[in-house]
């Protein structure tokens, strides 16, 4: 019975999320586009580097253009934006409204974006259903229903893993009150070592030997070099251990930071 | 010439208190040059590696991105210095602030976009230290002619990205709780950080016309580097006065319009 109540808590977040989005219609179409603009760009630059060539590093042309495909859907359904939202909720002391509820504060916002990744979830189909019909010579399909699986596993992990990253950038609030610098850095180190400018394998040594000891990777790089089948089942179940482990991690690290946080808390904002 | 000197005498009082401003904040200005150096970092390690694969990238040498990125980025920072106030539009709709501007004996659009923000001041300065030192590293050939020319286009290209930004920031009159149009806006500007050369030509016209981003980094870079065509920088200067007053007849058009927020 506990555990209803509590699911239902954060499903009703959901939907009244959801309820919201579909209001503010233009807001969302608005959050779409910017989505869609942040990697329409990259396929077209990795096409532009490619050139003549049939493959650059074993990836061809459709495992680019698919790649990028990916990032969008990953984009879309998976990446968090909510540490302004905590942030500005330790800043203003908003987070008094949140804390006298029976929720947990940084659980609701990211329970809250959920519904804007419910209405996206749509939109992503209908962008994969497009370009599998009118643009087939430019897709990659996962080549056993095993890496598709997979894919899907690591998709929602990959929203974890976002989620939690913004949740601990936020709650650095609690000590550093403007997080602007640190949230910059985030974005600055997603970008390079993420995979989300693009396959990490193609990137200097230096760099992959980098970003295989960070987290970041797990967001695109890992769940779509699964979904075109580049990496072997021992490969496969490597990055399972690597992503149980930065998860534990996370949970470890928010547990942590919001438990002192409280301590220093005042409720009459920094 | 009364009411050029009477607005030059507002922007001397806007410039004096952005400076004091500025002057509480020297740690956070700081903070923020080191943050700007960390992106531009950023996206010059993403040119090394496109040509760690290809020594031409659509036609476009490893010096010549470099200036491209270079004349793109400062052209973003001096749209920021000056007319970031722009972003502000939708949230002086909502909440009422444009109707404490209508009544003010000053030009509506003038006190509703145009600001300074030091610390964009203070980046753009790091970023021209930046491109000094970026074409005597690279030793890159230019003129004194391509590169006037190529200053003017960026500005030109600056004219065109305010116009856009207050274009879209004009739908915020019909349109409620956009104020996520100016993520948009840095979405569309980041178009134009590469090569039109990379898109197809249905691409390339639209990013040098309706959606000029292409006049920001593109133009302005083919010009320092003496590849400009007339016609491309015929096309800049007319497309920019062309969107400079559609968007201002669109913004009068809206103001017109609007009905104050408050009771």
């Amino acid at each position: 019975m506990y555990h209803s109540t509590f699911l239902m808590k954060y499903l009703s977040v959901i939907i009244l999320h959801t309820k919201k989005i579909l209001v503010d219609r233009a807001r969302f179409f608005i959050w779409i586009l910017v989505d869609t603009l942040g990697v329409i760009v990259l396929p077209f630059v990795w096409l532009a580097i490619l050139g003549d060539r049939d493959m650059l590093l074993g990836f061809t042309r459709a495992d680019i253009v698919t790649y990028f495909i990916l990032v969008y859907v990953i984009n879309l359904v998976a990446t968090s934006h909510i540490s302004e939202y905590v942030h500005a909720d330790i800043m203003k002391g908003d987070l008094n409204k949140l804390l006298v509820r029976p929720i947990v504060p940084p659980l609701y916002h990211a329970m809250a974006q959920y519904g804007y990744k419910f209405v996206s979830l749509f939109v992503a189909c209908a962008v994969c259903a497009i370009a599998i019909t009118f643009f087939p010579e430019y897709i990659s399909l996962p080549p056993t229903a095993t890496h598709a699986f997979w894919f899907l596993f690591f998709l929602v992990f990959a929203g974890f893993h976002s989620s939690a990253i913004q949740i601990i950038v936020g709650l650095a609030t609690f000590w550093l009150g403007e997080t602007a610098a640190l949230m910059q850095l985030r974005h600055v180190l997603e970008k390079i070592f993420s995979g989300e400018f693009g396959p990490l394998s193609l990137f200097p040594i230096l760099i992959q030997a980098v970003g295989a000891w960070l987290p970041f990777q797990y967001l695109f790089f890992v769940p779509i070099q699964i979904y075109l089948g580049k990496l072997s089942g021992g490969e496969i179940l490597s990055a399972l251990f690597g992503m149980l482990f930065w998860s534990m991690m996370y949970l470890f690290i928010i547990i942590f930071l919001w438990r002192r946080g409280m301590r220093r808390y005042e409720g009459v904002g920094i | 010439m009364n009411r050029l000197k009477h607005h030059l005498r507002i922007y001397r009082a806007i410039v004096a208190n952005a400076v004091s401003y500025e002057a509480q904040y020297r740690k956070d200005t700081i903070a923020k040059i080191v943050l700007n150096l960390v992106w531009l970092g950023m996206l010059f390690l993403l040119i090394e590696i496109i040509f760690t694969h290809t020594a031409s990238f659509s036609g476009w040498s490893k010096e010549a991105v470099y200036v491209l990125m270079l004349f793109w980025a400062i052209a973003d920072e001096l749209d920021i210095a000056f007319f970031n106030q722009v972003s502000f539009i939708p949230d002086y709709i909502t909440d009422g602030t444009l109707d404490g501007l209508l009544i003010k004996p000053a030009n509506t659009i003038f006190l509703a976009t145009i600001n300074l923000r030091m610390k964009a001041v203070y980046r753009l300065i790091t970023e021209l230290i930046m491109a000094v030192g970026i074409f005597f590293v690279f030793d890159i050939p230019v003129t004194a002619l391509g590169l006037f020319l190529g200053v003017i286009l960026l500005v030109t290209g600056v004219m065109a990205l305010y116009s856009l930004r207050l274009m879209l920031n004009t739908l915020a009159f019909w349109l409620y709780r956009i104020s996520n149009i100016n993520a948009l806006f840095y979405m569309i500007q980041s178009l134009g950080q590469y090569p039109l050369d990379i898109y197809p030509k249905t691409a390339r016209i639209i990013l040098l016309t309706a959606i000029p981003v292409g006049l920001t980094g593109f133009v302005p870079a083919l010009a320092a580097l003496g590849n400009a065509p007339g016609w491309l920088i015929l096309l800049s200067f007319g497309t920019s006065m062309t969107l400079f007053i559609l968007a201002t007849r669109f913004w009068k058009f809206a103001i017109r319009r609007y009905t104050s927020a408050s009771s």
